[in-house]
């Protein structure tokens, strides 16, 4: 009973003290359990605000890229180059190419050999080169006149059909020439997949877009144009 | 006898450090659970307003990714067509021209002189077989020739196999690495 007594005018005398350091205790206790938490969540609202906002100007920017973009423009350069590098090895377009090719410059290809080598297009064994085509070696054997051979040279590169680099011409001349030329062919399957739908598109080098320019300028005959409705951006199916 | 008894029980007087902490310690604690109040509510407010941005700017970056989808077929044409370009473009930069070597070779097929066999690489290692038909020819030959290799860097220029047939010609193998020209 003293004791109590004694511990009740002690409370009395020091009430103050207690009431103030029970305060500090909730005040300390309630900072450590609900601020942390509180700050994390701010500070993660704050970091996924401005990766949202990054992304929102990457978007916009890319959506103005697109509404503003010529796509009529890019539709033709994208089937004339089609023609010039097709997405497979295509070895009956090279026929006609040829066909063409005597047609328009009088000379006589009496001989021809693709080394088409793996013939599927997807193999995982054809590489690409420094280019970034896939290349095949075509061998030709020609006769014409000095001025056709000319000719059928200077139309193997003009970008006007399918593109025939040379790396090698012997010719032996009697009545008419009779050359052999050694050259590759190549192709090029579409894009593996497009870029993720932020990232900004990419602009062209100044030499590319000149070579844009020239390519939209080419007029290849209707038939060689392929019709565009939706690129194929590579496989999406393993099995098919 | 008067007797006196005191029945008041004598204060015992705080401390001054007593005193102080007395006063000291109510201010801290009413200060720190004001600080607290005031930072709790001041994160509550700020959280709830990024919230409400960050909702705003998902809606609107949605959005513009459905307008994207939209257009995934330009997109890809445009991606497409790059690429290729890219591609062509270094092809071309590497492919070697041949006209100019082919001019030379046809320039130097002056009077009397018959260029037969021509073997020539991407790389401009050129070989020709001519026949001249006289010594004259062949000594004009050998001067347009040497007047020209300054010109069209002819390097490591060789004749040889010369010979002189029956029918009194001229024959001679000419090699030499020419410069060649790529296309841009």
């Amino acid at each position: 009973m003293k004791i109590l007594k004694q511990f009740t005018e002690y409370l009395k005398k020091y009430e103050i003290l207690v009431a103030s350091s029970l305060v500090l205790l909730a005040v300390i206790a309630l900072a450590f359990f609900t601020l942390p938490p509180m700050v994390m969540k701010t500070y993660q609202i704050i970091s996924d605000g401005n990766k949202l906002r990054s992304r929102y100007n990457n978007l916009k920017s890319k959506n103005n890229t697109l509404s503003n973009m010529d796509t009529s423009y890019y539709r033709k350069i994208y089937a004339v180059l089609n023609a010039i590098i097709p997405e497979s090895k295509d070895y009956v377009s090279l026929f006609n190419e040829f066909e063409n090719l005597e047609n328009k410059t009088g000379v006589v290809v009496y001989k021809t050999d693709f080394q088409l080598g793996i013939i599927s297009t997807s193999s995982a064994k054809l590489r690409r080169d420094s280019s970034g085509a896939y290349e095949i070696p075509v061998v030709m054997s020609i006769k014409g006149s000095t001025d056709s051979i000319e000719q059928f040279l200077a139309a193997l590169h003009n970008l006007d059909n399918r593109l025939i680099t040379v790396e090698n011409i012997s010719w032996s001349k009697k009545d008419t020439i009779t050359a052999n030329i050694t050259g590759i062919t190549y192709y090029s399957p579409a894009l593996s997949r497009l870029s993720g739908i932020d990232t900004p598109l990419t602009e062209p080098q100044a030499s590319v877009k000149k070579l844009l320019a020239a390519l939209y300028d080419i007029n290849l005959p209707q038939e060689d144009l392929k019709p565009i409705e939706q690129p194929n951006v590579g496989k999406t199916n393993l099995f098919r | 006898m008067k007797r006196s008894v005191n029945l008041i029980i004598p204060k015992i007087e705080d401390t001054p450090y007593m005193r102080k902490t007395k006063i000291i310690l109510p201010v801290i604690a009413g200060v720190l659970f004001a600080v607290y109040l005031l930072l709790f509510a001041a994160l509550f407010i700020y959280s709830q307003f990024n919230m409400t941005q960050y909702l705003d700017l998902k809606l609107e970056v949605t959005a513009l990714e459905k307008q994207i989808n939209n257009r995934k077929s330009d997109e890809g044409v445009y991606a497409i067509s790059l690429d290729k370009a890219g591609i062509l473009n270094n092809v071309m930069k590497k492919n070697s021209n041949f006209d100019t070597s082919l001019e030379t070779i046809e320039e130097l097929q002056t009077e009397g002189i018959f260029i037969s066999n021509v073997s020539l690489d991407k790389k401009g290692l050129t070989s020709f077989s001519m026949t001249a038909s006289s010594s004259a020819a062949l000594s004009d030959f050998v001067d347009n020739l040497l007047q020209r290799s300054t010109q069209a860097k002819m390097d490591g220029l060789t004749a040889t196999g010369i010979s002189m047939g029956s029918d009194k010609k001229y024959r001679v193998t000419i090699t030499y690495t020419g410069k060649m020209d790529n296309y841009q």
